[in-house]
Formats: structure tokens, sequence, C-alpha cells
């Protein structure tokens, strides 16, 4: 085997071993293999620069991110809470049920599970503690329904998923609909059936003119998701302008309706935003480098020819990409799944004429349930600092959880139609 | 003398890192703005905004990756370099960052020809030369290299002290 072709795998190796940042990882994999095939090393300034360049697609995470930070303020969250808290009412478990709509209701807002159990999570986890349930298992309930979060639109999973693969973020965004909906109903069976076996509390009543009141005071924060989804199936914005418009109506609702944005706090958002831009995004086109490579070395092609010799039946093939995408999904960071594995896998995938948006949608479920998966889901870690519980008994918690998210994610693998059928409704 | 020079390079540091990506993002999100609202209520699209927003997008992500450099921010694995002690790390980051810091100076300057070459291109409508577009990438690159050197100071720093602290020899 020639030297050009293990020096990008010895990089990724190396990457892992020796704790560098990926971005760094893959653009010194480029510097190092066109210094050995002799290429042009400016050609990685091409890569990076110009996918960001025609990666107009690529510019609602900015947007979407500024849209999550500035939602993520206390006072907008707390109106979610009490909202979904009225709606809930004396249900038995009724601070876990509404853990799961704050996160779907969150999810239409901000695209990211870290977002949601980072943001709202310490307060879905305090009221809980405090009304009486256990630490580990509010923690576990917050993790598992951020997860939520990316596959109910809008998404920046997805949106760097339509990046890498070519695929429409819009029919991503409408393909993510019944799928996250559908979490939500998993998780929520699951919260009734845990709740009367554990005698969880029951939540509080609340008088109608209360319910009223409480939904008024959440309706601007509510709308958020609202434009953003009209805006899009409609067809009047691109899922980019979406971006823009749901980040210009967040902050007039933050500044205005809620009143929690002052200078000093739009500052630190905006501060906020652009690192968290410049740490993904960035990474998709040091990524673009690192595909290059690969491609160039004709790795899908080898990695094709070695899967369709064991199976083409695209349903077994689905079923081990899901299982290897969950094993890696349990020890590595999404990013590294999305911009290293990805780019492998899609040739094969579209090879075998699977549906781009339905692997898309499950593909993302898959790294979601990933981020909340022991040993290493980085939604424990995430829950458990917030909260100070041990790792180890969220752990416990959680796996039922991710059995009952694994459940889901099969049905959607071997049912497509509960992604595909809006989209395909929709947009033809 | 010292104090000066460090109070200079924060400002640098604050002036690259944070105020030049959120008035880039600032700038992208009013340009996409105004792009839309002109698009559906003057029923009249301006050529120039789309241009506006890609090259805010751009600084914004540049720039706010020299912010996420500084803040050792970039997505990496730590699994394996966690279960290390002190030294371990030390010798982990030594090594690892050696490997990039070679890299990213063989790059600096063919990446910076290639970026002075694309100087000949210019954006389709507002004329700008592609080469200031990219050119941030320079920056990332610099700031990538001064604080990976900055971690190798540091780990040798630790190696060390704990060398001192262990006259035996390191554990």
């Amino acid at each position: 085997m020639d030297l050009s072709l293990w020096i990008p795998i010895i990089m990724l190796v190396l990457t892992f071993l020796l704790n560098i940042p990926v971005t760094y990882g893959m653009l010194a994999a480029g510097v190092y293999y066109l210094l050995y095939t002799g290429g042009d090393i400016g050609l990685i300034v091409g890569q990076t620069m110009g996918t960001l360049y025609t990666g107009y697609v690529l510019m609602a995470v900015p947007l979407f991110i500024f849209t999550a930070n500035v939602m993520n303020s206390g006072k907008v969250t707390d109106a979610m809470f009490t909202f979904s808290k009225a709606l809930i009412g004396r249900r038995r478990g009724a601070l876990a049920y509404v853990n799961v709509i704050v996160s779907l209701i969150f999810s239409g807002m901000t695209g990211s599970a870290i977002a949601d159990a980072a943001g709202i999570g310490k307060m879905e986890i305090d009221a809980m503690v405090k009304d009486g349930y256990d630490a580990p298992f509010s923690c576990a309930i917050t993790a598992a329904s951020a997860t939520i979060g990316p596959i109910f639109p809008p998404s920046i999973p997805f949106v760097i998923y339509a990046m890498l693969s070519g695929t429409s973020v819009g029919a991503l965004f409408l393909g993510g609909m019944v799928p996250g909906i559908l979490l939500a109903v998993v998780l929520s069976i699951y919260v009734w059936y845990i709740s009367r076996k554990r005698d969880y509390p029951k939540g509080e009543s609340f008088t109608f003119i209360e319910f009223i009141k409480f939904s008024l005071k959440a309706f601007p924060a509510l709308l958020t998701p609202v434009i953003l989804l009209v805006g899009i199936y409609t067809g009047v914005m691109t899922p980019t302008e979406a971006g823009a418009v749901a980040a210009l109506y967040a902050l007039i609702v933050a500044l205005f309706a809620y009143r929690v944005l002052g200078f000093k706090a739009l500052l630190v958002t905006l501060k906020d935003t652009v690192i968290g831009a410049g740490q993904i995004t960035i990474l998709t086109g040091a990524a673009a480098v690192f595909t290059y490579i690969v491609a160039k070395e004709n790795i899908p092609a080898m990695i094709s020819q070695y899967i369709l010799g064991i199976t083409d039946n695209k349903y077994l093939l689905l079923l081990v990409i899901n299982t290897l995408f969950l094993i890696l999904g349990m020890f590595l960071d999404t990013a590294v799944l999305q911009f290293v594995f990805l780019p492998m896998v899609i040739p094969i995938v579209r090879m075998l004429g699977i549906d781009m948006v339905h692997f898309g949608v499950l593909i993302c479920l898959n790294m979601m349930i990933g981020l909340s998966t022991p040993p290493f889901g980085f939604l424990l870690f995430i829950t458990a600092g917030i909260s100070n519980t041990p790792f180890v008994k969220i752990t416990k918690e959680i796996l039922p959880m991710i059995v009952v998210l694994l459940a889901l994610l099969m049905v959607i693998t071997f049912v497509p139609d509960i992604v595909l059928f809006i989209p395909n409704r929709m947009m033809g | 003398m010292s104090k000066k020079l460090a109070s200079a390079i924060h400002i640098m540091e604050t002036a690259i890192g944070i105020y030049v990506p959120v008035t880039a993002f600032l700038f992208m999100f009013i340009a996409f703005c105004l792009q839309i609202f002109s698009r559906y209520f003057l029923n009249h699209q301006f050529e120039w905004t789309y241009e506006y927003t890609v090259i805010g997008f751009i600084w914004t992500v540049a720039f706010g990756a020299c912010a996420a450099s500084k803040r050792r921010e970039h997505v990496s694995f730590s699994l394996i370099y966690d279960r290390f002690g002190q030294q371990g790390q030390a010798i982990i980051k030594l090594v690892g960052n050696t490997i990039i810091i070679i890299a990213f100076c063989i790059m600096i300057y063919p990446a910076f020809d290639f970026i002075r070459f694309m100087g000949i291109k210019t954006t389709p409508v507002l004329k700008i030369p592609i080469s200031y577009v990219y050119a941030p990438f320079l920056a990332f690159l610099t700031f990538s290299i001064l604080y990976l050197i900055k971690d190798c100071l540091i780990a040798i720093q630790t190696l060390l002290s704990l060398k001192q602290n262990n006259p035996g020899g390191l554990q």
C-alpha cells in the first residue's frame, strides 16, 4: 500500500491519541499529504476557505447559534417552563413531562442538543430535585430529551450534513419534524411508566385564567419556531434566510418583550456566537481538506467495495452503519463522526439508492443518541456538571431511556416514510 | 515594560479574537436582513448584499476560530489524554503540538502565496479581491501557532517543575 494513503490515516490516529484538535489534525494531514505527493500546499487554503465561500447553507450556523444564545436567557426560558407546567397540570411526574415538552419547544429555536442541556437544563433539574425527583433521573431525562434539539428543525447537524452530502436543508428540516415529535412521545411514555412505578409527585394545578396568562407570556418566544418553520415550509425563505429572520425576531423579543438583553449581555451573546461559529464552521472547512485527500486516495471506493462485498441489501447496510456509528458515538464527539466518518459512508449510501434525507435524519438521530450514551456521552457530563450529580448514577438512569431511543431509531431506519412523508408531500 | 507588553498583547487578542468577528457577524446579519427586506417588501433584489453576507460570514468564522484557539475550545478527543497524569499529559501535549506547529509553519508561506495569487480574482459585484476575503486564514494560522507554542512552553514548564519536585526522576 502506498504511503500517501497512510498519511491521513496516521494523522487521524495521532489526532485521537495526542488530543490534537480535530481541525488542526485535518489541516496538518493536508500539509503532510501534499508535501509527500508534491502537491501545492496552498490548495489547503483553497479547500478550507473555498468551502466557506461557496457554502451558502453554512451561513445558517452562526445565525442559529445566535438565536439559541439569545433565547437561552433567564426570562425566556422561565416563560417556556411555566407555560409547559400549566400545560401539563396535575399529572403524576408532571415536571418530567415538562422537561420533555420544554426540550421540544426549545429545539424549535436552537437546533443544538448541548444548548438545550446546558441552557435550560439546570433550571429543569433544580426544579425537579426540589419537587422530590431523584437527581440522577432528573439529569438523565434532561440529557435524553436534549437529543430532540437537533432532530426537530432547525438543526445545526442537518445544516452540516446538507453541506457534506448536497442534500436539501429544507427537506431535512421537514424530514426531522415527525421523528422529533416521536422522540418527545416515546420519552413521555417512559416518563408515564416510571412516574407510576416510583410514585413521582403530581404537578401543580392551574386555573384556566392562569393557563391563558402563562401562554400569553410564553407566546412571543413560542412564535420563534413558528416563524422559522412557516418561512421555510411555505418557500418564502431559504433555511439560511429563515435563520436570519429567526435571529432578528429573537433579538426583538429579548429586547422588547422580555427585556432581558442589555448592552453587556448582548456583547457576551455575540462573543459566544462568534466563538461557537468559529469552532464548528472552521471544522467544516478543514474537513473539506480531509475529504479531498480521502477522495483522491479513493478510500470511499475501497470501503464501498469491501462493504458491498459483504452485502448489497440497503437495510442491512443501514443496520451496519447504525451499529458502527452508535459504537463510535459512545466514544467520539459528534463533530468527529460527522466530519471524519460520514464523508466515507455517504458515497456507499448514495450508491445503494438510499434516500439521502432519510439517511441524514437517521444518522443525526444516531449521533444524538451517542451524545447521551455512556461511557462518554457529552450530554451526561453536562447534566452531571451543572447539577453536581455523580456521573455513574446518571449512567444507570439513562440506560432504559437509551433503549427507548434505540427502538425508535430502528423503527425510523426500517420505515423511511416516517421521515419522508412530509418532505415528499410538500416538496414533491 | 513586560506589563505594557502583556496589556498590548491582550488588546490585540481581544480585537482580533472578539471585536473583529463580532463586527463581521453584525455586518453579515444586517446585510441578510436588508436582503430579505428588499426582496419581500420592496420587491427589489440588491446584488451586493449577498457578497457582504459571504464576506462577513468568512471573517466571522476565521476570526471566531482564532478566539476558539485562544480558549482551547476546538473539538478534540480527550479520552486517552485524560487517562494520563500531569507528566504524561505534558509529554502528549508537547509531541502533538510539535507535529501541528511543524505542519502549520510549513503551510504559512504557501498559504500566503495562494492568498496573494487569489488577488487576481475579484468578487462578481463589489469587485473585492478574493485575497481580502481569504486573508483571515493567515490570522487563524498565526494565532494557532502562537497558542500551540504557548502550550508547549507550559508543558515544558510542567515537566521541569515536576522534575524539580522529584529530583530522583520523573514518575
